[in-house]
């Protein structure tokens, strides 16, 4: 398992020439499916280019590794260009249950490198199962209340 | 809980988690107090009264820190149509007074209770005629089942008296005490 503040500025190769071709700036992530969909890679072009998860063979400690520069590409849909944007940044950002609790600000996100799938949302005050995320919006990221980890549960409505 | 404590949560939309409105005021039906939806209010330094309302049917949580609506299609216009509704604010500051005419006090907030539906059940109230209690200045009357509200005055039958508590803990029974002796006498 991964967070995503750990893997963070991480260097990216493209494997079909071996150069380094940027770093990990930012995740791009499919609430409803609950992965990450696209990691952002910032450094020489000034234009966001993301890397569809697809295209990632190897995320290790030390490099990611994705298979062709060539696949990098633009941002094309209205959420992707908010997240690249970093209108929609994950950190900081208030955590709410579908029932309607607060449960704290957004720490870290933390995922698996082999599948993208999000396991677990910290927030300062408890943390979620990965699969619990409903949404993510300017407001809020929003998760079912069922997936708020037992010991910290919000109390009941 | 009281309605004043509704006004001003945010109302979020779950597919996109944007904060679309606030609520302004609850809106209930005259004749049995039921909950059938909220006026808005514009969120941040736009804020100011929206045209739409959001009905209680559109409502997926009433939490303690937001409203939670599947989206924003959920906001609508007012309907004209929707028989006699009143705000909190039309009864907020009216005079409580029993049908053997004395003065209880004056209503600051509605009590409402949630589950599946939501309705009024009581009233807080305070003012001058409210004596300072262990639990401060305020009391809680539970209301008959149909009720008749007007701005001005709010007449309660004079047993309500023995069902008035100084704290919301324990009031939904108050309610079913008072309702149930009523219906007795009735």
């Amino acid at each position: 398992m991964t967070r995503f503040a750990e893997a963070e500025h991480t260097p990216v190769y493209s494997k079909a020439s071996a150069d380094e071709i940027g770093r990990v700036i930012r995740y791009v992530v499919t609430a409803s499916e609950h992965t990450v969909a696209a990691l952002q890679v910032g450094g020489r072009k000034s234009k966001a280019l993301l890397a569809d998860w697809a295209h990632v063979v190897g995320f290790g400690p030390d490099a990611v590794v994705i298979d062709d520069e060539e696949h990098l590409r633009h941002p094309d849909s209205d959420y992707e260009q908010r997240v690249t944007a970093g209108e929609l940044d994950l950190r900081g950002r208030r955590v709410l249950t579908d029932t309607g609790y607060e449960i704290g600000a957004l720490v870290d996100v933390e995922f698996d490198e082999s599948t993208g799938e999000l396991t677990a949302l910290e927030t300062d005050r408890t943390s979620v199962n990965g699969d619990g995320l409903v949404a993510i919006g300017p407001y809020a990221v929003i998760v079912r209340q069922d997936a708020v980890r037992p010991e910290e549960e919000p109390p009941a409505s | 809980m009281r309605a004043g404590e509704i006004a001003g949560r945010p109302v979020v939309t779950l597919d996109t988690a944007e904060d679309i409105a606030e609520v302004k005021d609850v809106v209930f039906s005259h004749d049995h107090g039921y909950l059938v939806g909220f006026t808005l209010n514009k969120r941040g330094w736009l804020s100011g009264p929206m045209k739409e309302t959001l009905d209680w049917s559109g409502v997926r949580a009433l939490g303690p820190d937001a409203v939670m609506v599947a989206s924003g299609d959920a906001l609508a216009a007012r309907d004209a149509e929707s028989g006699a509704t009143g705000d909190a604010e039309d009864v907020v500051g009216g005079r409580v007074i029993t049908d053997s005419g004395r003065e209880l006090g004056v209503v600051t907030d509605l009590v409402v209770e949630v589950d599946e539906q939501a309705r009024v059940v009581g009233y807080e109230i305070g003012g001058a005629t409210v004596e300072e209690g262990p639990g401060g200045d305020r009391r809680y009357i539970p209301l008959p089942e149909t009720f008749a509200v007007s701005s001005s005055a709010l007449i309660v039958p004079a047993s309500v008296t023995g069902f008035i508590r100084d704290d919301l803990s324990g009031f939904g029974s108050a309610v079913d005490e008072f309702r149930a002796q009523l219906e007795q006498t009735s």
